[in-house]
């Protein structure tokens, strides 16, 4: 059941009206209630997932049980070392088990060994590398001692299996979100009135601007070899907006869904295509995982290797975006986008560029000053770039596209030929986009583009501004909803 | 919370109401497939002969040249495995059944189904090919089975020959007026040609389409019913881009059916007595070419009998 279906809307009606209406005599019950419609929610889409969640997710509940429970430093550490191994075998098995073992076979394979392996026909689980996080995140801060853990089952799979957030994130925090769990919640007639805004605009992210980029973004990199110079950067420019549409249109809803409940999740995405450097991007990029990379990841790195001076940071950079490629997907590919960012990453980690750019660009202003604009014309360049080989099937195909867009060809007016045989428009989305980024430009102060945005206006206008979004979103609605990018990962 | 939902419902409304409104219209449209289900129960007594196929059956054989009472069941992109599920879906109230035309195209015999149309049979006639459960689909319409775009286009009569019409057929026919010479040259021949090559590239069910259309020649005869293979006329234009190979198949197969069953086969993909001016299109004959091609099958039955 995904977000952008009539099915889910139908769902989601049910479970506010039950939660606001018959379970919420107390936070006990509003809880279970939760936990009931989030296991109903992810084993809709297959129950042998949820068996999995349900069962590897306990062994972590016991393992911060019995680390708080006892004093012994080496017991402990003992609990945490099963969680964690726990997660990360299950992980590695039904992500990355046919990725190593073809991996390994074309090693052997190059040297003249013919080591073949069976390549199993694993699925993974939907949601898998994001619940395994929040987990091990749970667990190492109760093993750190910095959040209180919960003894109460329900209420730890409310924090685990929070339906919004269980296929996709946002990434939570045991210090954000557990704690919300803890008390009776009350309706909160604002928040809710916000969350169907955010839901609304990130159905609108999802719908108009990442399923038709992704219509045309799909057509260019699978013929790629056809196109002029110009086409395939078109391609790569619809891909990148494609991927944000789509992943931070999913972060909107699943945050807006969360408020109807007045649960408060972390913010996810804050304009990272308004990024003055890399640095800033990555705060502004899936800030859930960036910020659980360098806490849980990058930190303990640069600790243990702090002897090494310069070497250990960028050491502890390049191993975090790696990781970081790595969890995206099982694919050399992956593998390269994340080396890519660390390069783009470490120069600007040793200079004062690091601290800078903590605000927002023109902040309290229209229009940036003509250094920001060029600041953000090469981070986003940059971003585009590596794009290219997060999408690509392979290195090779990377590859070959990036040199064929440096050719003469890239100053040729791009193939409209090939867009009208596959009846696609891209005059028509690049002027949809321009919109989209004006919009995200003047509320790139708030939580999301449109979130203070008419507010001050006569409210027939507001409402004619949401009638048109909600048009737009059912005049793209191809049918088919179409699935989200991040649940493969 | 009763503000709320007192405002929520009030900025739904307009809303629900607009998409309750689809919602029936859609799912009361009157399409060709009701049109000709209608008209086939009601005549259900009458019939003789009754004629299966795509859009080349269902444009091109007029019953009412043929000397026995006669039913158009063809519709466009009908597919074999939708003629044998029809023709045993209604078998039982076609008591005075003696023939069914059944026609064979280039690519009949590699062509299973598509999605959208799998769900019109199975929403207008009952037939679950696939075994597929269609719940999104008979939650929403508008959003499921046509989309919003075709949906508004559909209701106001501009689907195109998707979901034609129904109130212009005659015992289940159809039939163009004139030559629409636009679409009658060499480049339309070979996207033509190419469309077909494309379906049949799309699927891999070519053994189960013939195991399924030998037993429904096999389910016929032991019924006592005549099937009589048609093969319809398409304008120079596309037969000379069709694979020779594909048509030597085709050929080979009916033959073996010929041996096997005893039947009549009229092939008129070549005839070079369809002039332009029979065709609607590169493969479509108009009413002057049905007529002329439902005189040829009429001819044959009557060698039969």
């Amino acid at each position: 059941m995904l977000f952008n279906s009539i099915s889910f809307a139908i769902f989601l009606t049910i479970v506010f009206i039950l939660h606001w209406f018959v379970m919420n005599k107390n936070c006990r019950s509003q809880n279970a209630f939760l936990v009931i419609a989030s296991f109903v929610f992810y084993a809709l889409w297959d129950w042998r997932f949820l068996l999995l969640m349900v069962i590897s997710k306990s062994i972590d509940f016991v393992s911060t049980i019995q680390i708080t429970n006892t004093d012994n430093a080496r017991r402990k550490k003992r609990f945490l070392l099963l969680s964690i191994f726990t997660n990360v075998a299950i992980l590695g098995f039904f992500k990355y088990f046919n990725f190593f073992a073809g991996s390994f076979s074309n090693a052997f394979l190059s040297i003249g060994l013919n080591f073949s392996t069976s390549s199993l026909q694993i699925i993974m689980p939907v949601g898998l590398s994001f619940y395994t996080m929040q987990a091990l995140g749970y667990v190492i801060d109760v093993y750190q001692e910095e959040v209180e853990p919960t003894r109460n089952i329900i209420e730890y799979f409310a924090f685990l299996s929070f339906f919004p957030l269980v296929l996709a994130g946002p990434i939570e925090r045991a210090s954000n979100l557990l704690h919300q769990l803890k008390i009776k919640r009350e309706f909160n007639y604002s928040n809710a009135v916000d969350g169907l805004r955010q839901i609304l605009w990130g159905l609108f992210k999802k719908v108009v601007i990442a399923d038709n980029c992704a219509s045309l973004a799909n057509l260019i990199f699978n013929h790629s070899a056809n196109y002029s110079g110009s086409t395939l950067l078109l391609g790569a420019l619809f891909f990148t907006f494609q991927i944000y549409g789509d992943f931070s249109g999913y972060s909107d809803m699943a945050i807006g869904i969360a408020k109807l409940f007045n649960i408060n999740l972390m913010q996810n995405f804050a304009f990272p295509y308004f990024s003055r450097n890399i640095g800033e991007f990555w705060r502004r990029w899936h800030i859930s995982l960036s910020t659980w990379l360098f806490d849980y990841i990058f930190k303990p790195l640069q600790m243990s290797l702090r002897d090494l001076k310069l070497l250990g940071n960028i050491f502890a950079i390049l191993i975090t975006f790696i990781i970081s490629g790595i969890w995206h997907g099982s694919n050399w590919t992956f593998i390269i986008w994340g080396v890519l960012n660390a390069v783009y990453f470490i120069p600007s980690f040793f200079t004062w560029k690091r601290h800078s750019n903590t605000a927002v660009v023109a902040q309290g202003k229209y229009l940036p000053t003509t250094r920001e604009v060029i600041q953000m014309g090469y981070t986003f360049m940059a971003t585009v770039f590596a794009w290219i080989f997060f999408r690509a099937d392979s290195i090779g195909q990377a590859l070959t596209f990036i040199k064929n867009i440096f050719k003469r060809s890239l100053f040729s007016p791009p193939d409209s030929r090939a867009f009208n045989a596959a009846n696609e428009h891209p005059s028509k989305m690049i002027i949809i986009i321009i919109l989209f980024l004006i919009i995200e430009w003047l509320g790139r102060e708030q939580q999301y583009a449109i979130a203070d945005f008419g507010l001050k206006w006569p409210k027939p206008v507001r409402l004619a501004l949401y009638y048109c979004i909600i048009f737009a979103v059912l005049f793209y609605f191809a049918g088919k909803s179409q699935q989200f990018i991040y649940f493969q990962f | 919370m009763k503000r709320f939902v007192y405002k929520y419902l009030l900025f739904v409304l307009p809303l629900l109401l607009i998409f309750f409104f689809l919602e029936y219209s859609l799912r009361n449209i009157k399409s060709g497939y009701t049109t000709k289900l209608d008209g086939l129960i009601a005549k259900s007594n009458a019939i003789e002969i009754l004629i299966v196929g795509n859009s080349h059956a269902n444009y091109g054989i007029d019953p009412a040249y043929l000397s026995l009472p006669a039913y158009n069941m063809a519709y466009v992109s009908q597919t074999i495995l939708y003629d044998k599920q029809i023709i045993l879906k209604y078998l039982p109230i076609l008591k005075n059944l003696k023939y069914v035309i059944i026609s064979i195209d280039y690519p009949t015999l590699y062509y299973g189904s598509d999605e959208t149309r799998d769900f019109f049979y199975y929403h207008y006639y009952g037939i679950n090919l696939r075994h597929k459960s269609y719940f999104n689909q008979n939650l929403s319409y508008f959003f499921y089975v046509f989309s919003p775009v075709p949906s508004i286009k559909l209701l106001l009569n501009k689907a195109g020959d998707l979901f034609v019409n129904g109130d212009s057929f005659v015992n289940g026919w159809q039939g163009y007026d004139s030559t629409n010479y636009t679409y009658i040259n060499e480049k339309a021949g070979k996207q033509k040609a190419e469309h077909f090559d494309d379906e049949i590239n799309s699927s891999n069910e070519h053994r189960y389409i013939c195991s399924e259309f030998e037993s429904l020649i096999a389910l016929l005869k032991q019924k006592n019913i005549t099937p009589v293979l048609v093969s319809a006329p398409c304008y120079k234009y596309v037969t000379d881009n069709l694979d020779n190979n594909r048509m030597d198949e085709n050929l080979l197969f009916v033959k073996k059916l010929q041996a096997q069953y005893n039947l009549a086969y009229l092939n008129s993909l070549e005839d070079t007595s369809f002039k332009i001016e029979d065709f609607y299109d590169c493969d479509h004959l108009n009413k002057f070419g049905a007529e002329k091609f439902t005189m040829k099958i009429n001819n044959l039955i009557n060698s039969l009998h």
